[in-house]
């Protein structure tokens, strides 16, 4: 490359630089406003002492994060959070799976039922939470006369401490699970039939050519699923807010709201904001570590 | 250039953006303006309100929402202030007023005020002081005990339009059928009346025992407490682990546990779910607020309409039970304060309360309404008595929510209730834990 091509091109890189940064500088100045100034306003509010309301009394340095992390409803919160964050993830992925799995063969009534399994995306957690508290309902809840239909005596699904554990999960698998089937969908629909034919005429049956061909690919797709479905877990509070408001007796407490009723009810938001950040920061080392497992190999040369 | 690279970039996007996405939704919650603040914008041209809107938050739907939006042309007629509802649903009032108020930019004039909330408003200084805005006697003209809830540290800080207590309810026929002739009076009467009502076959509880990990739960349980001869707070004293307390949660489980005179699924239920219960005609007795009166009196939404009564709450040692505000204040950031005074004095005038006792049978603030009522020969005896006995149990009531950090205190008792109802822990442990937790409330 000569010289002045090669000046004629920096001059061409500064210029689009220039105008990279002029044409994003509103949504720069709106993200600064909206996303920076409350972090570092709650950053503030975390390391000083909470008198009243949003005022700030003296410097505490890390005292509202020690407070939080030696509270010992801040440590069952965390304990229910991960318990539920595991295992709804683990539901959602299999049922994902093997709705993905059959919505992806061209079987008749397939596209009618594509979109019926979107339908819950489409609704408000608040209002789904409702709706499920009536079907949970001991009296009146269509969930226990079903089962009294198949002969099995309902439990008090809100009024024991595994029953609302395990009505909470159901909610919320509900909700979150067309997610997890969309994204498969979209990433199985880009697979080639190529390496299928291979495998078919290698002898592969169904499972070796899941387990060798499409679950390695759909590698990518599984990985963007658990950083949005886990961050999205880990701030569960609408349907924990209305099915349970956190009982019985605390055993569905998460962290979300602990942190609420930490900051509004109690005033304490210090403390409150310093959980957030536990929690925040808690989202990204657990988002890290899965990224380095789950990255495909080439990039980690 | 690897083909990889874009993929990777587009991950890491992927990964920030969820990232970022979160700590918004984490932290907007708390980041927030600056406090209140001396925001006195305070200028007096008494009279001179006409052509200024003023703005109530106020809960969604409520039945005294609609009443007073209803009527609230007529004080616009008369003073020329226009008026606004800004509704905001009963879940995430408290939350919002808390924003609003702590965000001082005066958007909101008139608070509706839940009684748990008032100290703590006041004591932030959300709520204006009013006592300089009324005279003597129109102080005079309520009953003692429903300035003394909107009181704090001797400061009013609004007006009442409703101060109420529950009420026992029961169903005449079921009575009748039963052989029981008078409602209970005392706690052991309760008990064993319930468990003589229950009937299995036919799907009808004797009582129901709420036991949600909830706020209004905890209202009930307040009420035990105080019939026990319990309190929380002793002046300053948290008095929570005493023998009077422990015989008021034995007195709930004994009921629930023991005799199952409540639904097994009572440990989940909160307000809405003993109304529907009775509503339905599925519950021999409750306790519930006068609100329920007239509902279960409309055959369109009742079963019961007409197959029930109401008398005072059962006594235990003590004939008493907390009594609950709901009312109006002034933001002390409001432009407006003049305009919303005259507002507020005028939905507890005389006639209004007249016709809102007469629209929701419920008790009346003011004395010399309860006696117009009783004047009023288009009401209903059995409407008339029922105003009596509300108003009975208002006079029997203490103030419980003294204290700022009521809210907070009512959380952790939602914690004890739930937790002893549902047997994970037993009424000694749960009330040595719960006298620590609420030390350390009252000790912030």
């Amino acid at each position: 490359m000569s010289v002045s091509a090669k000046k004629r091109n920096g001059k061409h890189d500064r210029s689009r630089r220039t105008a990279g940064i002029l044409l994003t500088l509103p949504a720069l100045l709106v993200m600064a406003a909206t996303v920076l100034y409350p972090i570092l306003s709650s950053f503030k509010l975390s390391i000083y002492e909470s008198q009243g309301m949003m005022s700030t009394g003296a410097f505490v340095g890390l005292d509202n994060y020690w407070k939080v992390l030696q509270s010992s409803q801040f440590q069952s919160s965390l304990r229910n959070t991960f318990g539920f964050v595991s295992v709804t993830i683990i539901v959602e992925l299999i049922i994902g799976f093997a709705v993905a799995l059959v919505l992806n063969r061209s079987l008749p009534g397939t596209k009618f039922f594509r979109i019926i399994f979107t339908l819950p995306l489409m609704i408000a957690p608040v209002v789904s939470g409702l709706q499920w508290r009536w079907l949970f309902a001991d009296q009146y809840g269509v969930v226990n006369a079903l089962l009294e239909l198949v002969g099995i005596d309902g439990p008090l699904w809100l009024g024991t401490v595994w029953g609302a554990r395990t009505a909470v999960l159901i909610a919320n698998v509900w909700l979150a699970t067309p997610f997890v089937i969309l994204i498969l969908l979209a990433a199985m629909s880009s697979l080639s039939e190529d390496l299928y034919e291979a495998a078919r005429l290698d002898g592969a049956n169904a499972f070796q050519t899941f387990r060798t061909i499409t679950l390695p690919l759909l590698k990518p797709a599984i990985l963007m699923i658990l950083v949005v479905r886990l961050s999205d877990a880990f701030r569960v509070f609408d349907i924990v807010y209305i099915l349970t408001q956190s009982g019985p007796g605390g055993s569905t407490e998460v962290l979300s709201t602990y942190i609420y009723k930490n900051t509004f009810t109690g005033l304490q938001f210090g403390q409150g904001s310093a959980a957030s950040f536990l929690v925040m920061l808690l989202i990204m080392i657990v988002s890290f570590v899965l990224f380095r497992l789950l990255r495909p190999r080439e990039d980690r040369a | 250039m690897s083909l990889g690279k874009p993929a990777k970039s587009w991950r890491k996007t992927v990964v920030v953006l969820a990232i970022s996405a979160l700590a918004i939704s984490l932290l907007s919650a708390c980041g927030g303006k600056e406090p209140a603040g001396n925001a006195n914008g305070a200028f007096s041209d008494s009279g001179g309100n006409e052509g200024k809107t003023i703005t109530i938050a106020a809960e969604a739907g409520g039945p005294y929402t609609e009443f007073y939006k209803k009527l609230s042309p007529e004080f616009t007629k008369q003073t020329g202030i226009n008026v606004q509802f800004q509704e905001i649903p009963h879940d995430n009032m408290y939350e919002r007023l808390v924003t609003e108020a702590a965000a001082g930019t005066g958007a909101i004039d008139i608070f509706q005020t839940d009684q748990p909330w008032i100290a703590q408003f006041a004591k932030q200084g959300f709520l204006e002081p009013i006592d300089g805005r009324l005279t003597e006697e129109e102080k005079k003209e309520f009953a003692p005990s429903a300035l003394e809830a909107v009181s704090y540290e001797g400061k009013i800080y609004g007006l009442p339009y409703l101060v109420h207590t529950p009420i026992l309810y029961y169903r005449t026929d079921l009575f009748e059928k039963a052989g029981l002739t008078k409602a209970p009076e005392t706690w052991d009467e309760f008990r064993e009346y319930a468990k003589k009502l229950t009937d299995n076959t036919n799907g009808i509880s004797g009582t129901i025992v709420e036991g949600k990990q909830s706020g209004e739960p905890v209202t009930h349980l307040m009420d035990r407490f105080l019939q026990a001869g319990g309190k929380v707070l002793d002046g300053d004293k948290v008095v929570v682990d005493s023998p009077e307390n422990l015989n008021a949660f034995k007195f709930l489980t004994g009921i629930q546990l023991e005799d199952k005179s409540s639904p097994a699924g009572a440990v989940s239920y909160d307000n809405a779910d003993a109304h529907n219960m009775f509503m339905q005609g599925k519950v021999a007795m409750i306790m519930n607020w006068p609100y329920m009166y007239t509902l279960a009196n409309d055959p369109a939404q009742s079963k019961v309409a007409g197959k029930f009564a109401v008398a005072l709450q059962p006594a235990g040692k003590e004939k008493t039970s907390a009594v609950w505000s709901w009312g109006h204040g002034i933001s002390s950031s409001s432009k407006n304060k003049d305009a919303a005074m005259e507002f507020v004095k005028w939905a507890t005038s005389q006639q209004v309360l007249e016709q809102f006792g007469k629209q929701f049978i419920n008790p009346v603030v003011k004395p010399a309404a309860v006696e117009a009522l009783n004047a009023d020969s288009t009401m209903k005896e059995e409407d008339k008595e029922a105003i009596a006995i509300m108003s009975e149990a208002v006079d029997y009531g203490q103030n419980v929510t003294t204290t700022p950090v009521f809210p907070a205190i009512q959380e952790r008792l939602a914690l004890s209730l739930s937790k002893i109802m549902t047997k994970q822990t037993t009424p000694e442990e749960e009330l040595k834990a719960a006298q620590k937790d609420i030390e350390a409330i009252v000790g912030q």
